[in-house]
């Protein structure tokens, strides 16, 4: 091989190798560096780790440590988060959705559901909003007959354990 | 000796490639149809069974961008990359064999992603949605024996200089393994919080930047001077587009978590690098446009082209808007709306599809040896997905700025949902437009494989030499 494209290649290895250690290396250390505060250590507790594991191939989240834990297992796994962010931003969203998560508040949270495309309230603070249950477990069998004109799906489809126990989740996010 | 195996006796030339284009497009119909489904489902709700979770938004939507990401355009990627590298080469691609197995293993990877996928078995972070044994299986099975058979051929190339098509090639198959490794690290190692968080928008944003982005502009770079005859405009400016890619497109990752709680030097950093993303991209569109100097009567005339530069002119409002909505002038404004969904279609379905269509309407008539089919179906299949993909596009983008302002008035939310009703349903009229476009593309192309008229060469081609010995 020509020598210029072995420099060619050896400098396109330094400059990948040198944007991810600015940038991947030197922004998850930093990151990590941020302690978790008391919020993020109670949710970490009674949440645990939501995502896909061997233990749970099917997502039922029956190995979650408690029914709020569950709940964020089906949440993740009917696509909520599709729709529903849990991220109030901090330019506006104050006065409806509430308050903008501290960098503290998401740490030990795997995953984090910050989502990207909102088109649904945000449900950071659902339970500041809105606690009464009654209305939560009507609004996931039928939501047009509490909210009109609204899109979300129908779960019909889910067993009433279930369905306590994604209200249990939305409880726990206060 | 594996290279003894995987070259000797090898299977004719561009079988590869063939295998790929066609389990492209049909990944690409597969894909659309996802679309018809999550479209849908947000202009009328009720419209499919409520009582069937393979059929709810939540599960058809990431089978939808994992399809149209992983399936239609990463292999007619693969199959462009199976059939340019030799042609620049001058040789034989390393392995059909390993070519024609790397198409099937892929095919069944995409079987085993939507199997996972609809029944919701996913890891919960968006573009890293895959379980990590898919991860594995990904990386091992569909980029992994690409990678080392594109670098093999260009190893045992028999032409002197590589071309800049190559360079993308090369660096692009690194950067994705590189990419899909770093997004996959939260699924392998205990990453959480925003670590967690930020290396999944990290590889999400690489996927564009470091794959997408430059492999489709290398197709480009080959088809444009190719078609029309004309040489390259400038080979420095291929040099600029190069390196600029490779180190500001790397960096930008955080902007997509510009509202999230992130340290604020990150976000700077990434939106200033997004910022000089306009240099690659400036370089890489007036490099094109240059090159058709004295041939734009071919813009309308040939096929491949009239796709190829279409999707050269998307890249213009495509890199303008992105480089700047990711700002914080303009972030907080935009940020989770449909603006962004009409942004991301721009990128995939405007820029990157149409390069890729152009690539597959030139490269498979020739690996065929036939002519193509019907010129009146590409036309018509050209001018449904340009209507569509423009319709689509300012439906979706104006549905965004309702959004926006919904979200900085904080208005009770519902009242944005029904504001954007009727352009979720101009969505699913415009969109049905590019969706029953692609059964006309695949028809058009399986009737070019059965009955195009045989290309008879004029003059008997000499063989290609067989690839040396190792």
């Amino acid at each position: 091989m020509p020598p210029k494209y072995v420099v060619g290649c050896c400098l396109l290895v330094v400059v990948i190798f040198a944007s991810i250690a600015i940038t991947v290396v030197g922004g998850s250390t930093y990151m990590s560096q941020i302690p978790p505060t008391e919020l993020a250590r109670e949710k970490e507790k009674i949440w645990g780790h939501s995502a896909w594991s061997v233990h749970d191939p099917w997502m039922t989240g029956n190995h979650a440590p408690t029914l709020a834990g569950k709940g964020k297992v089906i949440f993740i796994r009917e696509g909520c988060w599709w729709c529903h962010t849990l991220l109030p931003e901090q330019t506006q969203d104050w006065a409806y959705f509430g308050e903008p998560p501290l960098a503290g508040d998401v740490q030990g949270e795997s995953p984090s559901l910050f989502g990207s495309d909102r088109k649904a309230p945000d449900l950071l603070h659902i339970a500041s909003r809105n606690r009464v249950k009654a209305w939560h477990y009507v609004h996931h069998r039928d939501p047009r007959a509490v909210t009109p004109g609204s899109i979300m799906p129908a779960f019909k489809h889910l067993t009433d354990e279930e369905l306590d126990a994604i209200i249990a989740f939305l409880e726990s996010l206060h | 000796m594996i290279e003894r195996f995987l070259t000797d006796r090898d299977y004719a030339e561009g079988t590869a490639a063939k295998h790929f284009f066609f389990s492209s497009i049909v990944m690409l119909n597969i894909g659309v149809l996802m679309a018809l489904g999550t479209s849908m489902r947000l202009a009328w709700p009720d419209i499919l069974p409520n009582d069937v979770p393979w059929l709810h938004f939540g599960r058809i939507r990431p089978v939808h961008v994992h399809f149209v990401i992983f399936g239609w355009i990463s292999m007619a990627f693969a199959g462009a990359m199976c059939y340019m590298t030799p042609a620049l080469c001058k040789t034989r691609l390393w392995s059909e064999k390993l070519g024609v197995w790397n198409c099937w293993a892929w095919n069944l990877g995409m079987v085993f992603v939507f199997f996972t996928l609809i029944n919701g078995m996913t890891t919960g972070r968006e573009y890293q949605d895959l379980i990590w044994p898919l991860d594995a299986y990904i990386l091992l099975f569909v980029f992994g024996p690409l990678a080392v058979n594109i670098w093999m051929t260009m190893l045992r190339r028999r032409a002197d200089g590589l071309y800049v098509t190559l360079w993308f090639f090369g660096a692009s198959l690194l950067f994705i393994i590189l990419s899909y490794f770093i997004g996959a690290v939260p699924d392998f190692f205990p990453v959480t919080g925003l670590s967690e968080a930020y290396m999944t928008w990290w590889h999400a944003h690489n996927i564009l930047g470091l794959w997408i982005t430059p492999v489709s502009a290398a197709i480009a770079y080959y088809i444009i001077p190719k078609v029309s005859g004309n040489t390259l405009y400038s080979h420095k400016i291929g040099h600029l587009h190069f390196w600029s890619i490779a180190a500001f497109y790397s960096t930008p990752g955080a902007h997509h978590l510009m509202g999230a709680p992130i340290p604020e030097w990150l976000k700077s950093f990434a939106s200033v690098s997004g910022v000089l993303i306009m240099i690659p991209a400036l370089a890489f569109v007036v490099n094109m446009l240059m090159t058709m100097k004295d041939k734009w009567w071919m813009f309308t005339r040939s096929i491949p082209l009239q796709w190829a530069l279409t999707g050269v002119l998307f890249a213009i409002p495509l890199n303008i808007q992105g480089a700047f909505q990711q700002t914080r002038a303009l972030n907080w404004y935009i940020h989770g709306t449909h603006w962004i969904v009409a942004h991301a279609h721009l990128a995939l379905l405007g820029f990157s599809t149409f390069i890729e269509i152009g690539a597959i309407y030139y490269g498979l008539p020739k690996l065929l040896k036939r002519e193509l089919y019907s010129e009146k179906l590409a036309r018509l299949h050209f001018w449904m997905m340009a209507i569509g993909f423009l319709g689509f596009w300012a439906v979706l983008t104006a549905a965004g700025l309702v959004q926006g302002a919904a979200k900085v008035y904080e208005i009770p939310y519902i009242q944005s949902v029904v504001a954007t009703h009727p352009y979720m349903v101009g969505r699913v009229l415009f969109g049905s437009l590019i969706i029953f476009a692609q059964p006309i593309f695949l028809y058009n192309m399986w009737m070019t494989a059965r009955y195009g008229k045989k290309i008879v060469p004029e003059t008997p081609a000499a063989p290609t030499p067989a690839p040396a010995a190792a």
